[in-house]
């Protein structure tokens, strides 16, 4: 089966779709080398975070070989998540983004991406893209830490089927992912930043700093402009959480 | 002088902002200055030159508080046989792929050309950097999960 440019590998459970593209992209797997999985038992975020992965949703990864620099990867961040947005927006539905990477539907995680690259002096071996989508509210995310912090897609597309999403992602990623110089690059953050949740006081979090304030745009790599009270500060890296 | 040391010492002046810095212990001697001034080290074991930079402040009218990375100057040379791993990108350095992990490698972990040697993570990427040479680690210059510039030296290995 494809979506187009994928080459699809639809699995039912799996421990980490990523992980298993890194075992498939250390045996030379090409670019576009796509696994699907109708959930994860071993499901990860940001520094081995547990991503929750029940059945119902979708958890895909998709294998890219970009000509890029290690110091171009961070734009790979606003393009992947920007791709994966605009699969999901609908005329009039709230969706936002927010910095670097997360799909928010009223202010609840609705899409996280998790990127993973590999590199070795300035050459990029490969990006891989985890993507994990959440099509239908379970028990589980009314509950406990995830409580009021969570959205699906069938809250605004009911008929929408993994299919669908497939394609329209197959679509998207090729539109952003590669847009990571020139006018393209530009044209991308552009984008992003339009549909971009700005202003709100927000915190970042990274570690046992912490930094309060509104974000104010994006950085020409990528990077977030943080105003404080101290004055405007670049952001690199940490969770952006509102304050 | 262990390179631990060194490494210490630039971290506190880059903390205090000191420009000029110089210590003497028995035939041991440094001297840092900073500004692009080449660091003296006399001693019996091989010298290392090390330069810092200075802070960031040149700064665009237009964005008058933002610091955009800079590529840092310093520099730090390693002996014949030896292979200065550096980081390719600005971001977040971490010797595991999760707090509960070990680390990729230790000092003295034998490493070969694809090794992964760390994580170093830019805006929610986890970059996995890998070894470019085969050899052994003899010295980790960057604490876990402190920021790294462009460009940085994390790891020194013998080259086997």
């Amino acid at each position: 089966m494809t979506s187009e440019r994928m080459i699809l590998h639809h699995y039912g459970e799996v421990s980490s779709t990523n992980d298993l593209i890194k075992e498939m992209a250390d045996k030379g797997a090409p670019e576009w080398t796509t696994v699907v999985a109708q959930s994860q038992s071993a499901g990860r975020g940001r520094m081995g975070r547990r991503w929750h992965s029940p059945r119902g949703n979708l958890y895909l990864s998709v294998l890219f070989r970009p000509e890029i620099l290690p110091s171009e990867l961070p734009r790979m961040s606003i393009l992947s998540s920007l791709a994966v947005f605009m699969a999901l927006y609908r005329d009039k539905t709230p969706l936002n983004l927010k910095w670097p990477n997360d799909i928010l539907l009223d202010g609840r995680k609705i899409a996280g991406v998790l990127l993973e690259g590999r590199t070795q002096g300035d050459r990029v071996d490969y990006v891989v893209l985890g993507i994990g989508i959440n099509l239908k509210l379970q028990e589980t995310d009314q509950a406990g830490e995830l409580a009021g912090k969570t959205a699906a897609v069938e809250e605004f597309d009911s008929l929408i089927g993994v299919e669908d999403i497939l394609d329209d992602l197959s679509r998207t990623l090729q539109k952003y992912c590669f847009a990571y110089r020139g006018s393209s690059w530009t044209a991308a953050r552009a984008e992003w930043s339009k549909h971009a949740a700005w202003g709100r006081r927000s915190m970042i979090v990274d570690g046992i700093e912490r930094v309060e304030g509104c974000p104010v745009k994006l950085t020409e790599g990528g990077s977030l402009i943080l105003e404080t009270d101290r004055g405007l500060i670049t952001v690199q890296s940490g969770d952006l959480v509102e304050a | 002088m262990e390179l631990k040391e060194i490494r210490e010492i630039l971290k506190l002046l880059k903390r205090y902002e000191i420009q000029d810095f110089s210590l003497q212990r028995g035939d041991n001697r440094v001297r840092i200055r900073r500004g692009g001034a080449v660091v003296e080290r006399s001693a019996a074991a091989p010298a290392s030159l090390v330069t810092m930079p200075e802070p960031a402040q040149a700064q665009a009218p237009q964005q008058p508080a933002v610091a955009e990375p800079t590529v840092p100057q310093e520099t730090l040379s390693v002996g014949e046989n030896q292979f200065l791993v550096t980081s390719p990108i600005v971001g977040t350095f971490y010797r595991a792929p999760s707090p509960e992990s070990p680390p990729y490698v230790e000092v003295g972990t034998v490493v070969s050309q694809g090794t992964v040697l760390c994580i170093v993570e830019a805006m929610k990427i986890m970059n996995e950097i890998e070894c470019e040479v085969n050899g052994k680690i003899s010295a980790l210059l960057v604490e876990n999960a402190q920021p790294v510039e462009y460009g940085e030296p994390i790891f020194i290995v013998d080259l086997a």
